[in-house]
């Protein structure tokens, strides 16, 4: 056998070795992180029975995660007024991220900027990997993203994992809610406040046919009219 | 509610000129290997078609990625695209089969071009020779990972839109197909106007080869456009409302009939079968049809992204 | 007197004059509290500043507050406003809906359609100030104000 077919046979083996080997090392180590799963999973509950429209949930996570002027995390949509004078009354829902389990805006990123945060579940964003192409925003069906005109980076309610959870309080909308209408806890903890209340209360997801597995409940208020 | 500004639209005209340029690249890579494997064989450097094709390609696709880069939000960090990437993404996947379909389509269109280059880099820089006579033994495989390359690129454009859920008449698998075949039709029709805008002739055998194959594929065109809508229909609920949004009167439904269906495939299609039939060809007709099939390509591109961004889920 | 006493004279009457100006601006020189039957009593509780004072409006006192009647003895038909201690719920309303109808509040604000006949106006609005603190409301401070009574029922 020639001399450059050998080592050209010998420089495939190699490949090949090494190739499988890289990727049987990867599957272990895949295997043994999925082993170690958090035991913790974030939700949020928005009771609009309770909820008044104040907005002091805007207001507060403005504030907390200085979301400039123009966007919003959090917005609360008012629909109304129903009902006759003098007892009119408005539908008010809470429009922000639903941190889907199987979230769009995190499968579509190219950079992986977008990504969940394994220990809490929470569907987060790395502004820095961020190039700004806009998938994510076009993904998300919820429409809940934007681009800040500030870091020009793609940006959404992150449950203030970065402010007020990193300092052990709740996010500040629930903090600030003068009705008490938020609930926010741990999934996976049977004994917490929201595990209790999603067990007593009927509640309601958006868009769950789309399969994303969203983990923002809504405990729904009547809108006393006939809608189709 | 306008036709071009709306609450829901994310993407605009650039994205579409991006998927158009694509396309044209991918397509017209395509009908070059096709005219040097099938009609001109060794000598296909010397045809103005494939010459056409060959600046056609390279200028398509880094265009494309111009205007892309341009359109992002944090431009002057695009390269973080080029280093990390998610497999799960299909812009990500995509990045890539672009960047390794370039290396094909230059190193092919070095074969391509061999005795040119060669010649002219005989004295200059030698060292090229060995780089082209190296390239040759691969000219089989490069020529065919080539094909593959366009074909994936000219359904990348498509699966990129297909993977927005929120947008029921865009989550379609209907659509890379879809824009494979326009992707190809718009490279032909690329190929043929640049061909006999430089020194090809209207009667040439690459005018008479790339026609035959332009006849069948505007028909499939026509096939996955009736496949695309109807599927659309017969899903009911928010995909039907989004296909009633997108062809029914107004600004695009008047881009969709007149634009797409008239001008950008019955034209083409008329001007071919007219053209088969006649034995001469001159010089304004495969000018012009090709034209029209560019424009068909560009208004579709346009239409499917404005209108599928209409309605949401 | 010579020309120079004369001057002097003439630029001490005109800084005089100023003067006067300033001194007038510290009472209010709005109609609506020129009127003494009130003024007399209400001098410093109860100065009318605000909007619904100006002398275009052509108001006194009692187009809100109605009659003295007997006024300070006990009972009498004066209308107090306010949460605490106020007047009855419908006399307070009554009073406010002479001119303002409920439909073009409630199409200015919402908030006034969710709170028709629950709560008196001047549970928010404070007609005696010179700013009203309804005008103008940052995000924030509304969002404070529900705060004020709505706290987690």
């Amino acid at each position: 056998m020639e001399n450059s077919k050998r080592r050209f046979l010998k420089g495939t083996c190699a490949l090949f070795a090494g190739a499988t080997g890289a990727s049987l090392l990867a599957t272990v180590n895949a295997a043994e992180g999925a082993k170690a799963e958090s035991d913790i999973k974030y939700a949020m509950i928005h009771d609009e029975t309770k909820c008044i429209g104040c907005r002091a949930c805007e207001v507060a996570c403005r504030e907390t995660n200085q979301v400039p002027e123009g966007v919003s995390r959090v917005r609360i949509e008012q629909t109304g007024p129903f009902g006759e004078y003098p007892n009119e009354y408005y539908h008010f829902s809470r429009i922000s991220c639903q941190h889907c389990e199987d979230a769009p805006c995190v499968n579509v990123c190219p950079t992986g900027a977008a990504f969940i945060d394994k220990e809490t579940g929470i569907v987060s964003v790395n502004a820095w990997k961020c190039v700004g192409c806009q998938y994510c925003i076009a993904a998300c069906p919820y429409k809940i993203r934007f681009i800040n005109p500030v870091t020009h980076a793609a940006d959404k309610c992150d449950f203030c994992r970065e402010t007020n959870l990193a300092q052990g309080k709740q996010p500040a909308c629930v903090e600030a809610c003068p009705t008490k209408a938020l609930v926010f806890g741990n999934l996976k903890d049977p004994t917490s406040e929201l595990v209790q209340v999603l067990r007593a209360n009927p509640t309601q997801r958006a868009k769950v046919a789309l399969g994303t597995r969203p983990k923002l409940f809504r405990i729904l208020a009547k809108s006393g009219e006939v809608i189709l | 509610m306008s036709a071009l500004h709306f609450d829901t639209l994310v993407w605009h005209w650039p994205i579409a000129i991006y998927l158009f340029l694509a396309g044209v690249s991918a397509g017209a890579m395509f009908f070059a290997v096709l005219l040097k494997h099938f009609v001109l064989k060794q000598n296909a450097y010397q045809s103005g078609f494939v010459r056409a094709a060959c600046i056609v390609a390279p200028v398509a696709v880094m265009a494309g990625l111009g205007i892309l880069v341009a359109d992002l939000t944090k431009p002057l960090d695009f390269w973080k695209i080029l280093v990390f990437y998610n497999p799960k993404s299909v812009m990500s996947m995509g990045v890539l089969i672009l960047l390794i379909y370039q290396v094909f389509m230059f190193m092919w269109i070095g074969l391509t071009f061999r005795k040119p280059v060669d010649a002219w880099c005989e004295s200059r820089f030698p060292i090229v020779l060995k780089l082209t006579a190296l390239l040759a033994r691969f000219e089989a495989t490069i020529t065919g990972l080539l094909v593959i390359l366009s074909l994936a690129l000219g359904a990348y454009t498509g699966f990129l839109l297909s993977a927005l859920p929120g947008y029921p008449m865009l989550k379609n698998p209907v659509l890379p197909l879809l824009f494979l075949a326009s992707g190809l039709s718009s490279g032909a029709a690329s190929s043929l106007l640049g061909g006999v805008l430089m020194n090809g002739k209207p009667n040439d055998k690459e005018v008479h080869f790339i026609h035959k194959v332009e006849i069948p594929l505007i028909l499939v065109e026509i096939v996955l456009l009736f496949t695309f809508f109807v599927g659309l229909l017969l899903t009911g609920g928010q995909s039907k409302i989004a296909a009633f949004n997108a062809l029914g009167y107004g600004f695009w439904g008047w881009i969709f009939w007149v634009g797409i269906i008239g001008l950008g495939l019955s034209g083409p299609l008329a001007m071919n079968l007219f053209m088969t039939t006649t034995s001469k060809r001159k010089w304004a007709y495969v000018a012009g049809t090709a034209c029209l099939s560019l424009i068909g390509v560009l208004l579709l591109r346009n239409f499917i992204l404005y209108t599928g961004q209409m309605t949401i889920a | 007197m010579s020309k120079r006493q004369w001057l002097w004279s003439i630029r001490l009457g005109a800084i005089a004059l100023l003067l006067s100006f300033g001194a007038t601006s510290a009472e209010s020189a709005l109609q609506i509290n020129s009127d003494t039957t009130c003024m007399k009593c209400h001098k410093r509780n109860g100065q009318m500043l605000g909007h619904h004072g100006q002398d275009a409006m052509k108001m006194t006192c009692s187009t809100c507050h109605g009659e003295k009647g007997d006024h300070p003895k006990k009972p009498n038909d004066i209308v107090v406003f306010g949460i605490k201690d106020g007047s009855e719920l419908d006399t307070q309303l009554a009073v406010c809906h002479k001119c303002h109808t409920q439909r073009k509040l409630g199409e200015t604000e919402w908030t006034h359609n969710v709170h028709a006949q629950k709560v008196p106006c001047a549970a928010c609005h404070k007609l005696h100030s010179p700013t009203e603190p309804m005008a103008d409301m940052t995000p924030k401070v509304r969002s404070e104000l529900c705060r004020n009574c709505h706290s987690g029922r």
